[in-house]
C-alpha cells in the first residue's frame, strides 16, 4: 500500500521532472537564435564537468551493459564525467570501489549493491561527506538521496496474480507450480518472494511443489525443470526468478514436448532475447523493468539532484520502474530493448 | 716491488667489490627480495596510474580494505607453511562474519565477550581440519575441499534462517563500530591489529618451538618425525590457528561492511592462495615468511584495487591477476632450481693479488730454503692411528696431543707414545692447540670457534661469536675457521680466524679467491669477550708469542708472509712485516728451544699459482665455466719446516724431499730435543732429534714457568 | 573348527582389502537408489533415470578429463574455465556471423591452446600444476570474459544446429548427452588401459623419475594430457552451451570446478597419481547423479544438497583413510 502511495507521489514528481526538460527542450529550440535563455544557461552551467561514477555489481549481462550505454549517453549529451567501477559480484571489490568513490568525491554516486547489507555503512559515510548516492535497482539497508530500480515485491505480487489466476483448479489446471530461484539469499530472489507467497498462502488450492536455487545457471534451471517435471507432468507453472535462467526452464519445457501446457513465468530488464523467446512460447508471461527506462531515470534523479543543489540526507527519493508485461499473444518489437554490441 | 709497477685496471680490481654479489645471494632474505620488489613496483604503477594513489588518505582507506584479507593470508600462510592446504577458510570466514553479526546484533551480546567467541568457534571449525588431517593423516587438500562444501553449505542455511534477522537488528555499537571503522592514532583499527598479529606470528613462527616444530614439519616431514617432534600436534595447531585467524578476518569484516550475503568470503580461498604464492611462500611447506606472505597479499590486493578504481570492466582483474601469478611461480621454481648454480658461480670472487718474488729452492742455489732430506729419516709415530693431525702439543709432562678429523683429540704417552687415549670429544674440528698457565688445552675448533679442555678432559666453551663489523653483508660475528692461536702473559688469548667467507672443507678456494677475508680476534678471559684485533688479512694461520710478549708473530697462509702484530705499547694494534717472500704457503708458527722460531709449509707456490693470483678475470672465467674439482689449486704435495729468527733470518730449512713421511707439514712442536710433525691431511706424526737443541726443553714450562697451585683457574671464564 | 575360523579371517581379510573406495562409492550408489526407489514413486522409471543421467553427463565428461590428469599426478583446477569460456567463444562466434563448424573449430583451437599452455608450463618450467592451473583458470575465464566473449550470458544463434542437436536431441528415447558421455569415457578407458601413452599416464602417476628414467619421453606426455584434458572439457562445454538457448560462462566461476574434482576423487582416483580410472569416474558421477536428482524430487534445497555432498565426500576419504592409512614413511614430501 504504502509503496503505491509513493509511487504515485514520485510519478507526480518525475512528471514535473520530464516537463522542465521537455520544456527546456523546446525553448532551447524555439530561442535558439542568439536569446539568452537563462534557465537554459544554468542548467548546462551546473551540469558541465559534474561528475558521477556508477559502481556495477557486474558488468557482463545485458541490464547493466545497456545501463552503462544508456549513462554514457545521457550524461555526455549534458557534458557531464561519467566513469564505471565493476565490482565483477565480488563483495571485496565493491567495497573497494566504494572506498575509493568516497575518498575521490564524485558529485553523484550511482551504486548497484551485491547484497543488502554490504554498502549500508558505506553509503551513510558517502552521504555524510556530501556525495548524493542514487541506488540502482538492488536496495541497500541504508536509505540514501535516490533509489531508481524495480519494485520486486510488485513484481512477485503480479506473477503470483496471474499464475494463480492461470492454474488455478476452477479453470481446470492441476494447481500445482513450481519456483525457480537464482541465490534464495539474494535480495532480489527474497523480495518478490515476499511479495508472491503470501498470495500464494492465501489461495490453498495452488501447491508449490518445488521451491529450488539454480544459481542464475540456465543449465542447472533446466536439469532441476526437467526433474520436476518427469515428476510432476500434470504441473501447471514454473515461476523462475529471472529471465536469462528461466530460458533453461523454457527449455526443459519444450524437451518435454509440454510447451503450452506448462506455463513459464519470469522477468527482468526486457533486452530483445525476453520478446523474441515469449513470442516463440518459451514464456508464458514476462515482466519487464525496462532498463533503458531505469538508466534514464537515474539520470533525470541526478540531473534534478545537481540542480537543486540538494544535499545529501534532506532528499529520499524512491522511483520503482514502471513495469512492461508481455504474453506472446500481446509481445510487441518495441517493448524491449536491443543491447548495445560489446 | 709491486709497489714499483705501474697501476692498471686489473691491480684496482682488487677494490671492486664483486664478493658482495656472492654474499647477497647466500643470504636467506634474499628469497623475499623478489616479492618485496614486485610489491614495490606494483605500488609505484599504482601511484603512476593514479595520482595520489601512495598518499596518506588514500593508504588509510585502501589498508582498512586491506586488513581481513591479511588476516586470512597470515592463517593460510601458517598450513602453508606446515606444508598443507585449507581451501576452507572462505566458509570459517563467512561463518565467523554470520556469527559475530548475529551475536551483536540480535543477541546483544557485548563485543568484548563475542570476539572470544567468534575466535573460538574459528578455532574449533580448525579442529575439524585439523583433527581430519593432522590426526587421521587424511590429505588436507580433499578434507578442506568438503569442509569448504559444508561450511558453505552452512552458511548459507543458516542466512536463510537468520538473515532477515540480523538485517533487521542492524543498530548502532560504539565499540563494533570502532572494530571495523575507528581509527588508533590515525589508522584504521583492524590494520592496528593485522600488524600486531604479524609481528607475533613473525616472532612465534621464527623464535617458538611450535614455529620451528612447523617449519621442520613442512620442510621434511618424515625427518621431523624422525627427529621426534610431535608432526600430528603441530599440523593440528596449525589448522587451527589457520581458522582462528579467519574467523577473525571474518569478525572485523563483519564490525567493517555489516554485511551478510551468501557471496561473503566466496573465492577468498583461492585470493588468498595466489596472493601468498605470489609472495614466495611454497606450496609444499619449509619455506616462506610472514613477511613474504603480507607482501604477496598486498601485491594481490593493489592490483585488484588499481584494477576497480580504473574502472576496467571484470575479467580484467582476474587476466592479471593470473598473469601476474604465472610470471612470478614461474620465476620463483626457477629462481629455486637455480639458486645454488648461480651462487656457486658467483661466491667465489677473486681479487688482484701480488705476491713477491719467491726465492730460489733449488739445491746448490745458496738459497736459506735449499732443497734437502732432512726430514726422511724421521721416526713416525701413530701409523694410522691418526686422522688429520693438524696440530701437535706436548704438556708439562711430555703427552702428546693432537686433534682428529672426527672431532677428537687425542692423548698419546708412555713408552714410544704407544698408549692412546681419547682426551676429549669436542665435535668440530680441532685445530691449532696452546696450553694455558693452568694446563688448560685451548683449542681452536673450525666451525665452532675456541675452546679448553680441561686437564682432567672436561671440555668448556670459550667464545664462539666476535663483534659483528658494520658494513659486512655476510654475518661476520661467526667465528667460521678459528686455525691456531696462542696466549698472551695476561691470559687474552690472540686466535685466527682464516676467513670469513669459508669454511674448512673449502678453504682452498680462499686461497683461490686471494681475498683480505681473515682476521685475528682477542679473547680476553677476564671479561669473556671477543673482539676483532686486526683485520683485512690473507688467510692468517699460526699464531706465536714473542718472548717480551709485548707483540706476536703471524703466518698469512695464501699471502705467502710472516709478520708481528703488537699488542702492547705504542704501536699496539700495527703490523709489520717480518718475512715477505716464503716460497710456500706457511701454516703454524711456535717458539723453538733457542728463543727464535718455527714455521710449518704446508705447500709451495708455483709460477702458474702466482701468475694467476694477478689474473683475476682468468681466475673468474676459470671459477665460471670449468666444474669445481678442475680448479686450480695450490701444491699441498710439498712442505717443510723453517727455523727463522725474530727479525726474519732464515736458520734452517728441513725438507722431506722423498714426500713420504711429511708431504705437507701444517705443525710442529720442539720438545726435549725433538721435532714433533703433524699434517693436516696426514695418518702419522713424525719426530727428528734435533742437534744443537736444548734437550731439556717443554713448552708449556718455558712459557708459563712451575705449575701454580692446582685448583686455579684463570684459562677459564669467570 | 579351527580351520574354519582360519578362512572366515582370510575371507575377511580380502573383503577389506577388495573394499577399495570405488567399490563402496558403487555400493552407496546402489543403496542410494534403492532407497530413493522404494520411497519417491516415480524415481524408478526409465525416463527419470534418463534425466539423472543427462543431468550428469557433462560433469562425467569434465571429470574424465581431469581423471587422466590426476592419474598422471596432476591437477586441472582450469578445467572448468577452458570448458566456458572454450564453448562460449564457439558460440559467440557463430552469434556474429561465422560458420557453426568453422566457429567450433576455432574453439577448438583455442581450447587446445590453454590445453598447451598448462602442459608447457606443468612440463618444462616445471611449475606445480595446481599453480599453473589455479593462474590459467583465472587467466581463461578473465581473457573470456574480458576479450573473448564480453558478456557473461551468451545466446544460442538460430543458425546453429550442431550445438543443439547435440544438446538437445534423443536417439531412441535416450539424450545424445548421454551418449556423448559415454563414448568418451569408454575412449578414455581404452586409452588408460591399452593405448601406450596411457598406460605411460599410471607409470608417470606412480613415479616421475623413474618413469623419466625408463626412457618414457615425459614432458611431452604431460602437454599431452593437458591437451586431452582441455578437450574433452570442451565437449562438455559444446553439450552444456547446446543443451539451451542461454548459456552463462560463470558456471566457471561457480562451484563447478570443485564439484568435478569431487566426482573424480569421490570414486577413489588418488590425488597421489597412479591409481583409479573410468569406473572411479563413473562411480562418483553415478553417486553424485543420484542423490541430486532423488534430493530435487524431495524439494531438498540446493544448501541441504551441497550439505550433503560435502559429507558424502568426507566420509568417502575418511573411508579411503580408514582402509588404507597414510604411512609416514612412505608418505612424499609436498603432497597436498
Amino acid at each position: 500500500m504504502q509503496c503505491v502511495r509513493n509511487r504515485s507521489r514520485l510519478k507526480l514528481f518525475a512528471a514535473a521532472i520530464c516537463s522542465l526538460g521537455a520544456l527546456a527542450l523546446v525553448s532551447g529550440t524555439c530561442l535558439a537564435a542568439g536569446t539568452q535563455d537563462k534557465t537554459r544557461d544554468s542548467y548546462f552551467q551546473t551540469l558541465k564537468g559534474k561528475k558521477i561514477v556508477w559502481i556495477a555489481a557486474v558488468m557482463g549481462n545485458d541490464l547493466q551493459a545497456e545501463w552503462d550505454a544508456q549513462f554514457r549517453k545521457l550524461a555526455s549529451a549534458v557534458g557531464m564525467q561519467y566513469s564505471l567501477r565493476d565490482a565483477n559480484f565480488n563483495t571485496q571489490a565493491q567495497s573497494q570501489a566504494m572506498e575509493a568513490a568516497i575518498h575521490e568525491k564524485p558529485d553523484i554516486l550511482v551504486v548497484q549493491s551485491l547484497n543488502v547489507t554490504l554498502l549500508a555503512r558505506q553509503i551513510k559515510r558517502a552521504e555524510a561527506a556530501g556525495i548524493p548516492v542514487i541506488q540502482l535497482n538492488m536496495k541497500s539497508l541504508q536509505d540514501s538521496t535516490g533509489f531508481v530500480g524495480a519494485d520486486y515485491v510488485g513484481i512477485g505480487q503480479q506473477s503470483a496474480d496471474a499464475i494463480v489466476k492461470a492454474c488455478s483448479p476452477k479453470n481446470g489446471k492441476s494447481g500445482k507450480i513450481a519456483i525457480i530461484q537464482g541465490e534464495i539469499t539474494a535480495a532480489d530472489s527474497y523480495l518478490q518472494m515476499q511479495g508472491a507467497m503470501p498470495i500464494f498462502k492465501a489461495h490453498p488450492e495452488i501447491k508449490i511443489v518445488a521451491n529450488q536455487a539454480a544459481e542464475w545457471d540456465p543449465n542447472k534451471a533446466h536439469d532441476v525443470a526437467a526433474t520436476i517435471l518427469q515428476q510432476h507432468p500434470d504441473l501447471c507453472a514454473f515461476y523462475g526468478l529471472w529471465g536469462e535462467m528461466s530460458m533453461g526452464i523454457g527449455q526443459a519445457i519444450k524437451e518435454a514436448g509440454m510447451q503450452g501446457k506448462v506455463g513459464n513465468y519470469s522477468n527482468d530488464g526486457g533486452a530483445r532475447y525476453a520478446c523474441t523467446a515469449t513470442k516463440e512460447g518459451m514464456f508464458s508471461e514476462f515482466w519487464s523493468y525496462d532498463a533503458p527506462g531505469q538508466a534514464r531515470d537515474v539520470m533525470e534523479l541526478a540531473i534534478s539532484i545537481l540542480e537543486n543543489h540538494v544535499k545529501p540526507g534532506t532528499m529520499k527519493t524512491v522511483l520503482y520502474s514502471p513495469m512492461i508485461a508481455f504474453t506472446p499473444q500481446t509481445v510487441q518489437a518495441s517493448m524491449c530493448y536491443d543491447p548495445p554490441k560489446r | 716491488m709491486s709497489d714499483a709497477s705501474p697501476l692498471s685496471l686489473s691491480r684496482l680490481q682488487r677494490y671492486w667489490p664483486s664478493h658482495l654479489v656472492g654474499e647477497v645471494l647466500a643470504k636467506p632474505w634474499i628469497d623475499s627480495v623478489v616479492p618485496m620488489t614486485v610489491m614495490v613496483i606494483v605500488l609505484l604503477i599504482a601511484q603512476m596510474l593514479i595520482p595520489g594513489y601512495l598518499g596518506l588518505g588514500n593508504l588509510v582507506s585502501v589498508s582498512r580494505e586491506f586488513a581481513e584479507f591479511g588476516m586470512v593470508s597470515l592463517g593460510m600462510a601458517i598450513v602453508v607453511f606446515c606444508g598443507g592446504i585449507d581451501l576452507s577458510v572462505g566458509g570459517v570466514y563467512a561463518l565467523a562474519n554470520l556469527a559475530a553479526l548475529y551475536l551483536i546484533n540480535v543477541l546483544g551480546v557485548p563485543v568484548v565477550l563475542a570476539v572470544p567467541i567468534v575466535i573460538v568457534l574459528g578455532g574449533l571449525l580448525g579442529a575439524i581440519n585439523g583433527f581430519l588431517i593432522g590426526i587421521l593423516k587424511i590429505r588436507a587438500f580433499l578434507v578442506t575441499l568438503a569442509t569448504l562444501v559444508i561450511f558453505r553449505a552452512a552458511v548459507n542455511l543458516l542466512l536463510l534462517n537468520f538473515a532477515s534477522q540480523i538485517t533487521a537488528a542492524y543498530t548502532e555499537n560504539a565499540t563494533w563500530d570502532f572494530l571495523g571503522i575507528g581509527k588508533i592514532a590515525g589508522v584504521p583499527t583492524n590494520v592496528v591489529v593485522l600488524a600486531i598479529l604479524a609481528v607475533v606470528l613473525h616472532l612465534l613462527h621464527t623464535r617458538s618451538r611450535l614455529g620451528w616444530h612447523i617449519q621442520a614439519v613442512g620442510g621434511a616431514r618424515r625427518a621431523a618425525h624422525h627427529a621426534g617432534i610431535h608432526v600430528r600436534w603441530s599440523i593440528f595447531s596449525a589448522y587451527v590457528a589457520c581458522s582462528a585467524l579467519s574467523a577473525l578476518g571474518g569478525l572485523f569484516y563483519g564490525a567493517r561492511q555489516g554485511s551478510i550475503g551468501f557471496d561473503t568470503g566466496v573465492g577468498l580461498e583461492i585470493a588468498v592462495l595466489a596472493a601468498i604464492v605470489l609472495g614466495g611462500v611454497a606450496l609444499g611447506g619449509g619455506r616462506g615468511s610472514v613477511a613474504r606472505a603480507m607482501a604477496g597479499a598486498v601485491i594481490t590486493l593493489v592490483l585488484t584495487n588499481v584494477l576497480v578504481r580504473l574502472g576496467v570492466q571484470g575479467g580484467a582483474t582476474s587476466t592479471v591477476l593470473g598473469i601476474v601469478l604465472l610470471i612470478a611461480i614461474g620465476f620463483d621454481v626457477k629462481w629455486q632450481k637455480n639458486r645454488h648454480k648461480i651462487l656457486q658461480k658467483a661466491y667465489v670472487s677473486p681479487a688482484f693479488l701480488k705476491l713477491h718474488t719467491p726465492p730460489d729452492i733449488k739445491p746448490g742455489s745458496g738459497s736459506p730454503y735449499e732443497l734437502n732430506d732432512r726430514l726422511r729419516g724421521a721416526e713416525v709415530l701413530a701409523l694410522g692411528l691418526v686422522d688429520g693431525p693438524e696440530d701437535v702439543i706436548l704438556d708439562r709432562q711430555g703427552r702428546l696431543y693432537t686433534g682428529m678429523r672426527q672431532g677428537w683429540i687425542y692423548r698419546f704417552s708412555g713408552e714410544n707414545f704407544a698408549t692412546r687415549e681419547l682426551f676429549a670429544n669436542i665435535g668440530g674440528r680441532p685445530l691449532g692447540l696452546a696450553f694455558d698457565r693452568d694446563d688448560n688445552l685451548i683449542v681452536c675448533v673450525s666451525g665452532m670457534g675456541l675452546y679448553g679442555v680441561k686437564p682432567e678432559g672436561e671440555v668448556f666453551k670459550l667464545t664462539d661469536q666476535t663483534n659483528r663489523s658494520w658494513f659486512s653483508i655476510r654475518d661476520d660475528s661467526i667465528i667460521r675457521l678459528a686455525d691456531d692461536l696462542d696466549i698472551a702473559p695476561d691470559g687474552k688469548i690472540y686466535f685466527s680466524d682464516a676467513s670469513v667467507r669459508y669454511d674448512l672443507h673449502s678453504w682452498i678456494f680462499d686461497g683461490l679467491e686471494g681475498r683480505r677475508n681473515g682476521r685475528i680476534l682477542c679473547y680476553d678471559p677476564a671479561t669473556a669477550t671477543t673482539r676483532t684485533f686486526v683485520s683485512g688479512l690473507i688467510f692468517p694461520n699460526g699464531i706465536c708469542m714473542e718472548a717480551d710478549g709485548r707483540s706476536f708473530l703471524f703466518a698469512e697462509s695464501y699471502g705467502c708472509m710472516v709478520s708481528r702484530c703488537w699488542i702492547e705499547g705504542p704501536k699496539r694494534g700495527r703490523v709489520e712485516r717480518v718475512i715477505k717472500d716464503l716460497p710456500g704457503i706457511p701454516d703454524n708458527i711456535n717458539r723453538a728451544s733457542d728463543g727464535n722460531y718455527w714455521l710449518a709449509m704446508v705447500g709451495m707456490r708455483s709460477p702458474v699459482w702466482d701468475l694467476a693470483l694477478t689474473m683475476p678475470g682468468f681466475r673468474v672465467r676459470m671459477v665460471k665455466r670449468v666444474p669445481r674439482d678442475e680448479w686450480l689449486a695450490p701444491n699441498l704435495n710439498l712442505g717443510c719446516v723453517i727455523k727463522f729468527a725474530a727479525d726474519g733470518r732464515i736458520l734452517d730449512c728441513l725438507w722431506d724431499g722423498a714426500r713420504i713421511n711429511n708431504p705437507a707439514i701444517t705443525s710442529m712442536r720442539e720438545h726435549q730435543g725433538w721435532l714433533y710433525l703433524g699434517g693436516l691431511t696426514s695418518n702419522r706424526i713424525t719426530r727428528i732429534k734435533l742437534d744443537r737443541a736444548d734437550p731439556a726443553f717443554v713448552g708449556p714450562v718455558a712459557y708459563w714457568g712451575a705449575p701454580r697451585i692446582a685448583g686455579s683457574q684463570a684459562g677459564q671464564p669467570a | 573348527m579351527v580351520g574354519l575360523a582360519k578362512e572366515a579371517r582370510a575371507r575377511h581379510g580380502t573383503l577389506a582389502a577388495s573394499l577399495t573406495q570405488e567399490r563402496i562409492v558403487f555400493g552407496l550408489t546402489i543403496v542410494a537408489l534403492a532407497v530413493f526407489s522404494l520411497l519417491l514413486p516415480g524415481f524408478f522409471s526409465r525416463q527419470n533415470l534418463l534425466n539423472l543421467a543427462r543431468n550428469v553427463s557433462v560433469l562425467g565428461i569434465v571429470a574424465t578429463g581431469l581423471a587422466i590428469v590426476v592419474i598422471g599426478r596432476g591437477i586441472d583446477l582450469s578445467g572448468t574455465a577452458i570448458m566456458a569460456v572454450g564453448a562460449a567463444w564457439a558460440v559467440t562466434l557463430s552469434a556474429g556471423g561465422t560458420p557453426e563448424t568453422l566457429a567450433l573449430l576455432l574453439g577448438l583451437g583455442l581450447v587446445v591452446l590453454m590445453g598447451v599452455a598448462n602442459g608447457l608450463l606443468v612440463a618444462f618450467i616445471e611449475i606445480p600444476p595446481i599453480f599453473v592451473t589455479l593462474a590459467t583458470g583465472l587467466l581463461i575465464f578473465g581473457i573470456g570474459q574480458f576479450v573473448l566473449i564480453r558478456t557473461l550470458i551468451v545466446h544460442l544463434p538460430a543458425s546453429a544446429s550442431f550445438m543443439p542437436l547435440l544438446g538437445q536431441s534423443k536417439i531412441a528415447g535416450v539424450p545424445i548427452q548421454i551418449l556423448v558421455a559415454a563414448v568418451v569415457m569408454i575412449l578414455a578407458h581404452l586409452f588408460l588401459k591399452y593405448l601406450r601413452w596411457g598406460r605411460f599416464t599410471f607409470a608417470q602417476g606412480d613415479n616421475i623419475e623413474t618413469a623419466r628414467l625408463t626412457g618414457i619421453k615425459v614432458r611431452p606426455l604431460l602437454v599431452g594430457q593437458y591437451v586431452l584434458a582441455a578437450v574433452i572439457a570442451y565437449v562438455g562445454g559444446i553439450l552444456l552451451a547446446g543443451a539451451n538457448p542461454t548459456f552463462s560462462i560463470s558456471v566457471a566461476s561457480a562451484g563447478m570446478m570443485y564439484d568435478v574434482i569431487l566426482v573424480v576423487v569421490l570414486g577413489g582416483v588418488s590425488l597421489g597419481g597412479g591409481s583409479g580410472g573410468m569406473s572411479s569416474v563413473l562411480a562418483g558421477t553415478l553417486l553424485i547423479g543420484t542423490l541430486i536428482n532423488g534430493m530435487t524430487i524431495m524439494d531438498v534445497s540446493e544448501q541441504w544438497q551441497s550439505l550433503v555432498k560435502g559429507f558424502v565426500l568426507l566420509l568417502a576419504i575418511v573411508l579411503d583413510s580408514a582402509l588404507h592409512p597414510r604411512d609416514e614413511e612412505t608418505t612424499r614430501q609436498n603432497d597436498i
